[in-house]
């Protein structure tokens, strides 16, 4: 079908106002968080189940690839048209359904951001656990895609441990409902298989989520060590200590240095490296955790910390984590940001590893991570207009990812696989290990309908893999 | 036909001959009534693998085997040819107190497996029934979860990678040892529940926590049913909730409920005191704080609930919904029973949205039984699962009930994952 026809036909199905197709409009949705690009034939915003069946009816009529996409806030490429097609956004379905306090569930549509759901739940006490730093513009649509985690998942979980039941569109358009609001009715768990699918398998239309009860209280706490070992054996104390905080954060030098130049949070400039440790529960319990968090930073050497329990005390504290990576800009105009895991016991050992690696290239490395699961952030920070420097920073950042692998860990704990990655996806799995994934997948979506192209080593990408990856632009996806 | 001896001499060339078990004792590893033709004890996955390639080529049907605890569990076998035991696959156990994770191979009883973790001061905060003496494969694949679910969530929370043998007999792992990871599809969700049609778990690794301080049991008597039901809700909706909140029904007609805290010492004791006030505000009689050998023996009770070897007429459902449910599903059963004269016993979970009730009632009668109990279910928008019933009434029914709208999907899932159908035939969902 040509454009005309193919746009004018997603018109009598949305609406004029709700399709995209001018290629200077269509700029706009070549990206997501990372740079990867891919020009879409058109963009197109459903309003209901109804009419996304009706875009995937017609797609797959013509063959062409349905891209689901939220915010656009992916940091691995998950929502790029790499193969063009349609870029269905979500972000029209975006009501609240329903609040159910006694159940503790609540009932969405794809479009919901995140945050905007655990404000709306406030007012029952509750709250929705998964909270990417993006969470003010994400959708949940998209962390149902990416099973996304976020700070507090150390405690709480990630996005897999919160959805409940999925309404989703198939390949061949039809509307099925996956799992119930209660957890154990016998029969595959195909609400866990299709979390974290990155849009390869249908298109969340609903979705019903567990909510949580607010803490009775929470305190942040900051300690601040010189050497970075430090706080690595600070962070293995605490949970050697029978503790597992909510969260708990780590900034070293380099990242230290660029938000205290970019503005001031009062980590002081000289620290090795900085921890953010929050613990929440009953009064009762949050003071006794405190305590033991308190003695363990002190005997790791900590040379001071700063506790808060007061919301907008404990937004201080944090403030210099959240931005963090946008303050990278202070050092160099672009970074590469990878997203390896590794056991917690390895942490000292891999983050050597990666200084090794830094120098090496002589490519600075800032690390802003979630030290408590594991789950690495490093950000390597250079100028693109270098000749020859993306390429380099892309086979550095290929290193780490190795050296985490190598140490028992894997490529992506909370990012995705999506454009970036799937060139690494045989250091960790054999080809049966993926064809295992392909029959769950076909499964789902036999034809390879949606979103094409993306974790599977051998898809066809908008470019060569390998030279490809998430370089970001400061400011541009400053999520993490 | 083959017969046992025509069985194993096709095996014999592919599996060492100490993994057989003697003809003469096959009858033992009978699958609901029905004896195997071969009943195996693989060392090795390569013997494994061997013997599937040839099951899946010859559509042999192939029982999986744990510790045979659960073996009850779900629909009559539709054939069977061999039983294939993991005990005998090897046993390593990898933990990592500081990492918080352990991998154990899928024969590992979790009994051992919760040993282990002590010893560094951690658990795995699981408790289907019977499950110190199950396999750690068998609980993944059974997936029966208990009252600790309420705080702590299923097996599908804690398990963070596994390996499997496919029923082509390919070896393949997915997930990862670390305790967060998105690379790759999310395949291990696949096998927990899956009662081994999707393939065999060979090792399964877990995300694990500290081990609480303080364990404290408060028990209480409800002359009033709807009320206890209630105050479990309220203990749960409070801050100060237990980690697991069940209320028994005994077959003498008291209404018990039994709240346990586990946390730091200061937290349990607030909580403790909480509770309590709670029970008696709600009109409580009795309440009391349980000793500690007599809190570990009531938890084993409500755990294995049903489970510990069944009389001739008697059927053990499980009923879930959402908790706000649940006080008319309970009612609606105890109605039921009274007004048929059978004898009921109850352990609910009412928070967790879960009713698990033993009937007695004449084997003519069952099927009558299940299927009410089906639309008191279907009324509460939930489902009723057939957990333990005899032999010749599980012959005329469905034990899993209606699986829900997708079940067009778990079939042709399991069409991709295992063609030829020989992972447990006829015994799953819809006949999967």
């Amino acid at each position: 079908m040509d454009k005309p026809r193919l746009v004018k036909q997603l018109e009598h199905i949305v609406g004029k106002r709700s399709v995209i197709h001018h290629p200077d409009d269509l700029l706009v949705y070549e990206y997501d968080g990372s740079v990867d690009r891919g020009l879409p034939a058109a963009v197109v915003f459903p309003a209901s189940t109804g009419e996304v069946s009706r875009i995937v009816d017609l797609a797959g009529r013509e063959g062409l690839p349905v891209i689901p996409r939220g915010a656009g806030t992916g940091l691995s490429g998950g929502a790029i048209a790499c193969q063009g097609g349609i870029e269905l956004a979500l972000t029209r379905m975006r009501s609240i359904l329903e609040i159910d306090p006694q159940n503790r569930i609540a009932v969405v549509e794809p479009g919901v951001v995140n945050l905007d759901l655990s404000v709306a739940a406030s007012r029952y006490g509750l709250y929705f656990a998964p909270d990417p730093s993006s969470q003010r513009a994400c959708t949940i649509g998209g962390n149902v895609a990416e099973n996304s985690g976020g700070p507090h998942c150390l405690r709480y979980g990630v996005t897999t441990n919160h959805v409940l039941s999925l309404q989703v569109v198939l390949e061949d358009a039809s509307v099925v409902w996956l799992g119930d609001p209660y957890r154990d009715r016998p029969g595959y768990d195909l609400v866990g298989a299709f979390v974290g699918s990155e849009g390869m398998m249908g298109v969340v239309t609903k979705a019903v989520v567990g909510l949580l009860p607010a803490p009775q209280s929470v305190k942040t706490m900051l300690a601040v060590f010189s050497e970075i070992e430090q706080a690595s054996m600070a962070v293995s104390a605490v949970i050697a200590g029978g503790l597992i905080p909510t969260a708990m954060e780590m900034m070293d030098s380099l990242a230290i240095k660029a938000v205290e130049t970019a503005t001031n949070f009062g980590y002081p400039k000289d620290a090795g490296a900085v921890l953010l440790i929050e613990v929440d529960g009953l009064e009762v319990e949050v003071n006794e955790a405190a305590g033991v968090v308190r003695e363990i930073c002190i005997d790791a050497g900590a040379t001071d910390v700063k506790e808060a329990s007061e919301a907008v005390e404990r937004e201080r504290l944090w403030a210099g984590r959240k931005g963090a990576l946008g303050a990278l800009g202070t050092l160099a105009p672009n970074y590469y940001l990878v997203d390896g895991v590794v056991p917690r016991s390895k942490l000292p050992d891999v983050l050597r590893k990666v200084g090794e690696i830094s120098e090496e290239y002589g490519l600075a490395v800032a690390n802003v991570f979630h030290a408590g699961d594991g789950n690495l952030h490093p950000c390597i920070v250079f100028d693109e207009r270098l000749p020859g420097q993306t390429e380099r920073v892309i086979e550095a950042g290929g290193k780490i990812l190795e050296v985490c692998v190598d140490a028992g860990g894997v490529l992506t704990g909370e990012h995705g696989v999506g454009l970036e990655k799937k060139a690494y996806m045989p250091l960790m799995f054999s080809d049966a290990d993926m064809d295992a994934m392909l029959q769950l997948k076909e499964t789902f979506a036999p034809r390879g309908l949606f979103n094409p192209g993306k974790v599977f080593p051998d898809g066809v990408s908008c470019l060569d893999a390998g030279q490809q990856a998430a370089v970001g632009r400061v400011g541009a996806g400053a999520w993490t | 036909m083959t017969s046992p001896a025509q069985m194993r001499g096709m095996l014999v060339h592919v599996m060492d001959g100490t993994s057989f078990v003697p003809d003469s004792d096959l009858s033992r590893h009978a699958v609901e009534g029905l004896t195997p033709k071969a009943a195996v004890f693989p060392a090795s996955e390569e013997e494994l693998s061997a013997l599937l390639k040839e099951a899946d080529e010859k559509c042999w049907a192939v029982a999986p085997k744990g510790s045979g605890n659960a073996g009850r569990l779900g629909n009559l076998p539709e054939r069977l040819d061999v039983v294939v035991g993991i005990e005998m696959l090897p046993h390593h156990i990898d933990h990592n107190p500081g990492d918080l994770t352990i991998s154990v191979g899928a024969g590992t009883t979790f009994g051992l497996l919760q040993e282990r973790l002590a010893k560094e001061g951690q658990w795995l905060p699981l408790d289907p029934p019977l499950a110190g003496r199950r396999t750690v494969g068998g609980i993944l694949a059974a997936n029966l979860a208990g009252p600790l679910s309420l705080s702590y969530g299923a097996a599908r929370d804690f398990v963070l990678g596994v390996r499997v043998e496919s029923a082509a007999g390919t070896v393949t792992k997915s997930g990862g040892n670390v305790v967060k990871n998105v690379t790759g599809f999310d395949l291990p969700k696949l096998h927990i529940g899956a009662l081994g049609t999707l393939g065999i778990i060979l090792q399964a690794t877990f995300k694990v926590i500290p081990l609480p301080k303080e364990d404290s049991t408060l028990a209480a008597e409800f002359d009033d049913l709807g009320k206890a039901v209630d105050v479990c809700q309220e203990i749960a909706r409070s801050p100060y909730t237990g980690q697991a909140i069940e209320l028994i029904r005994g077959s003498d007609g008291r209404n018990r409920v039994y709240a346990r805290f586990l946390g730091s010492v200061p937290s349990v004791e607030v909580r403790l005191e909480k509770g309590k006030s709670l029970l008696e505000q709600a009109g409580a009689k009795n309440v009391n704080t349980l000793a500690q050998d007599e809190a570990r023996a009531l938890w084993d009770a409500v755990t294995d609930f049903g489970w510990n070897g069944s009389a001739e007429e008697e059927v053990l459902l499980s009923l879930g919904h959402l908790p706000s449910k649940t006080k008319p599903v309970i009612s609606a059963i105890s109605k039921y029973c009274a007004q048929n004269g059978y004898s009921l016993e109850m352990a609910a979970g009412p928070a967790r949205g879960v009713v698990k009730c033993k009937i007695v009632a004449p084997c003519n009668q069952m099927r009558n039984v299940v299927s009410s109990l089906r639309s008191i279910a279907a009324s509460a928008d939930g489902y009723a699962l057939v957990e333990q019933a005899p032999l010749q009434v599980k012959a005329e029914l469905d034990v899993w009930g209606d699986p829900g709208p997708a079940l067009h999907l778990m079939r042709r899932l399991k069409n991709r994952m295992d063609p030829n159908r020989i992972l447990n035939p006829g015994r799953y969902v819809g006949g999967i």
